[in-house]
């Protein structure tokens, strides 16, 4: 029988036919490469479970702001809570929002923004974090947030408010292309007050120039003492004009501690007004401190009940507080008038009580009192007090008495020391740049012969335009106000560097603002523990 | 074919890169769709409802293509068409792809999911490379080694021929005693020559191939070795010479056998051992994401 040619195949494993039996290199270091690869990553998961704190930390996405760097290693502090008996297909489903439910309000009062809003619109306010993003590292600031995090609803508020029409703007989606013009500027507001800028930063606050009413360091010194000269002049001669600039009145700082506050001080310690309460010890730097009657006016603007004569006796006059609506200011000023009497020895008064004859020369009626006298003196220096050249008319807004022998109304000033009620801006950021650069028509400027001096002033803030001249993407083409044509200087122009969602950091509302305190501070070792 | 029925090693390999890229191209443009029509935002949150949900259905397609394996050792239970468990796990395999970088959110997160979403690109790839391997080195070894072995034996087989080389030379220079003539075949300077060949040269090579460094590993070299080898020798004993020459060819083949059989299977060397560690940090990733996202 023929040998098969297969045979010498077969032959060649004479011996060794079991060798399919035996593992292969490659089989072999396959498994083993795999079991080696299943133990390194049974030691990843045993190090988790030893090291909790470290599994923690690597399922943040970052490290945290610096605000909140105390509670690195401490999830729980601001997390709530998860435990195997909250899981359900919903919960793992939802895992994002899960973790995303947070006790922020232990620390943070998050005043409502606006509750007029969808359900959507109302469960995306409810979660803190779809704005404010932590773990992003120790520098990241949590209140510059992206324009989507306003965007969400004010690119179509229309949509987002469940009942109305939005109170503001329905649509805007950044700064620079469809963001509206200030409200200030496109709804004027009524100041109440007469008070011209030009007019006081001209050359001794005259109407003309060389008029006659100019103040000079000479009148300066008689109307309000050498503190009041020594605060807005350096000047030494009596005939030298009073030359007020924009630090005159308006400033960030009270600077206490300096010379510049001293020197206000004793202007206001001369008439006796309340110099702490109205010079704060220390100012943001935001916005100007308060213009008030006491610290900036009365030097030069001095309110005084006159001189009255009583039965040929002068009786002096005395300063009258400010703030005061006329009701309140007569009784003021009868107390004045009082003051100034007791102890006199009044003719008026001591003429003897008795009947007169037809030969008798006739006599003035005496007052029968000192009240009577007071009140006399009192009602003839209240009209120059309220609706005279120097009383409230000169300044306030005032409306006749209701009814005969009633009392003037003087109308109350609106709160303008903030302009931007809904932004915030930051003077202090902004000193660079002088005043007249975005308040026009504060410079210096004499009244031409023939014209009437504009008493009540517009809003002196540019438009929305000028800020973009900065505020804008490096190169955006911007149109000021007198039609000059720009590129933008690509300076920060999100929403947040504006606006603050939350009303403890608002434009009539500082940081340290009531709203914004948590309803119950804690101790350092809860507030530490994040309890 | 797992991969279409084109005869084309070059095509099978076209039809391969593309249905990698097509599958992940189309699986992104379908969440974008779906985020156009505000099923969900862009990219995808891994921890959102359709996150959670693509990660589960990731999870899913990881421990059917690891069913593979314990499919593998059992495979006298017949657990099914091994062709249909192979479909199954090359195309789920690549529509994974786009499930997980969906899932990701376009993104690596923390060192856990980084690290298992990177041995999840690293075991793609290598299944594809293996796929590309699969379909060109069978044929090429089809064509280029015709007398092709158990890879796993060809070291054996190489011990076998030397022996079989071993035996033809001496039967050259020694007289079998049943001889009538005393002289052997090749003798004197001849037979040292030969003999100098068979063990410098011949034995080493067959034993261990190109390992050895032995001339005849070279196809050129062994003809010219193997020419003067003929010339050499007195022609009753060329039949010999040729059989050796054989032997060397047929190591040759082998040794180009071997180089494509590892070629052909390595890939799995990456491919198991990172899959093993993908699926247990996924898992560790799952219950980690679930307990603290």
């Amino acid at each position: 029988m023929p040998r098969s040619p297969s045979r010498d195949l077969s032959d060649r494993f004479t011996g060794n036919r079991a060798y399919f039996h035996r593992s292969e290199w490659m089989r072999r270091d396959r498994f083993l490469l795999a079991a080696v690869a299943l133990i390194l990553a049974g030691f990843w998961a045993v190090a988790d479970v030893a090291a909790p704190n470290r599994v923690a930390y690597s399922f943040s996405h970052g490290p945290l702001a610096n605000p909140h760097a105390a509670w690195e290693n401490d999830c729980a502090a601001c997390h709530v809570g998860f435990s195997t008996s909250d899981i359900s297909v919903r919960s793992i489903l939802n895992t994002r929002e899960r973790w995303q439910a947070m006790t922020c309000e232990k620390c943070h009062l998050g005043a409502a923004h606006n509750d007029n809003l969808t359900a959507s619109g109302r469960e995306f306010n409810a979660q803190c974090s779809n704005c404010h993003h932590d773990h992003a590292g120790r520098n990241v600031s949590l209140v510059q947030l992206a324009d989507t995090s306003c965007t969400h609803c004010h690119a179509d508020l229309t949509a987002n408010q469940a009942k109305g029409s939005p109170k503001c703007a329905a649509k805007v989606t950044n700064f620079v292309s469809d963001h509206p013009e200030f409200r200030p500027l496109t709804t004027p507001p009524d100041r109440k007050l007469k008070f011209s800028h030009s007019l006081h930063m001209n050359p001794g606050q005259a109407h003309v120039k060389g008029g006659q009413e100019a103040m000079t360091v000479a009148k300066l010194r008689q109307l309000a003492g050498e503190a009041a000269v020594k605060r807005y002049t350096a000047s030494a001669q009596d005939s030298d004009l009073i030359q007020l600039d924009c630090a005159s009145c308006h400033k960030l700082d009270s600077e206490n501690g300096t010379s510049g506050y001293d020197k206000l001080k004793l202007a206001l310690d001369a008439v006796g007004d309340p110099t702490r309460s109205v010079l704060p010890a220390r100012a943001a730097g935001s916005t100007m401190l308060p213009i008030n009657f006491e610290a900036h006016c009365r030097a030069c603007h001095p309110l005084r009940a006159p001189d009255g004569a009583s039965s040929g006796l002068v009786i002096s006059g005395f300063d009258v507080p400010h703030r005061k609506q006329p009701d309140e200011l007569t009784s003021e000023v009868n107390a004045g008038y009082l003051r100034s009497m007791v102890g006199k020895d009044l003719p008026a008064l001591a003429l003897p009580v008795g009947p007169g004859g037809m030969i008798d020369q006739p006599l003035a009626t005496p007052a029968r009192t000192l009240r009577d006298e007071a009140n006399r003196l009192t009602s003839k220096a209240m009209p120059m007090l309220t609706t005279g050249d120097a009383g409230c008319a000169k300044c306030h807004d005032i409306s006749p008495p209701a009814a005969k022998g009633g009392f003037a109304k003087i109308a109350p000033l609106p709160n303008y020391t903030v302009w931007f009620q809904a932004a915030l801006f930051d003077h202090t950021s902004h000193r660079g740049a002088t005043c007249a650069t975005c308040h026009p028509g504060t410079g210096a400027a004499y009244t031409p012969p023939g014209t009437q001096l504009i008493e009540k002033e517009p809003v002196q803030i540019l438009g929305i335009e000028n800020c973009k001249a900065c505020h804008s993407p490096s190169g955006t083409k911007v149109t000021l106000s007198d039609k000059t044509a720009i590129s933008g200087g690509g300076v920060r122009h999100g929403c947040t560097d504006c606006h603050r969602y939350h009303n403890s950091d608002h434009g009539l509302q500082g940081r340290g603002a009531a709203a914004g305190v948590p309803p119950k501070p804690l101790g350092l070792a809860d507030f530490l523990r994040g309890k | 074919m797992l991969v279409g029925k084109t005869r084309s090693v070059r095509g099978r390999v076209a039809v391969i890169l593309f249905a990698t890229v097509a599958i992940t191209v189309v699986g992104i443009a379908l969440a974008a769709i779906g985020s156009i029509l505000g099923l969900w935002p862009w990219p995808p949150d891994p921890s959102s409802p359709v996150g959670v949900s693509l990660g589960f259905v990731a999870g899913l397609i990881v421990f059917f293509e690891m069913a593979l394996l314990p499919r593998k050792r059992l495979r006298g239970k017949r657990l099914g068409n091994t062709r249909v468990w192979m479909w199954l796990h090359l195309w789920f395999g690549l529509v994974c792809l786009p499930v997980v970088i969906i899932h990701s959110g376009f993104g690596f997160g923390g060192p856990l999911s980084t690290a298992t979403f990177v041995l999840f690109l690293l075991v793609t790839a290598s299944g594809i490379w293996g796929l590309v391997m699969q379909q060109w080195l069978p044929e090429r070894i089809l064509a280029h080694v015709p007398h092709e072995t158990i890879a796993s034996q060809i070291d054996y087989v190489g011990e076998y021929h030397a022996a079989e080389a071993s035996r033809v030379v001496q039967a050259l220079v020694t007289a079998p005693p049943e001889a009538e003539s005393a002289e052997p075949t090749v003798i004197g300077s001849q037979a040292a020559e030969l003999l100098a060949f068979l063990d410098q040269l011949l034995i080493p090579y067959l034993q261990i191939g190109k390992r050895s460094g032995s001339p005849l590993a070279s196809l050129t070299e062994g003809e010219q070795r193997f020419t003067r080898l003929r010339a050499a020798v007195p022609e009753v004993a060329v039949p010999a010479v040729e059989r050796l020459h054989e032997l060397a060819d047929l190591r040759r083949q082998w040794d180009a056998q071997a180089r494509m059989h590892f070629w052909l299977h390595n890939w799995l060397l990456i491919h198991l051992p990172l899959s093993v560690a993908m699926t247990t940090l996924m898992v560790l990733h799952a219950v980690k994401a679930l307990k603290f996202w």
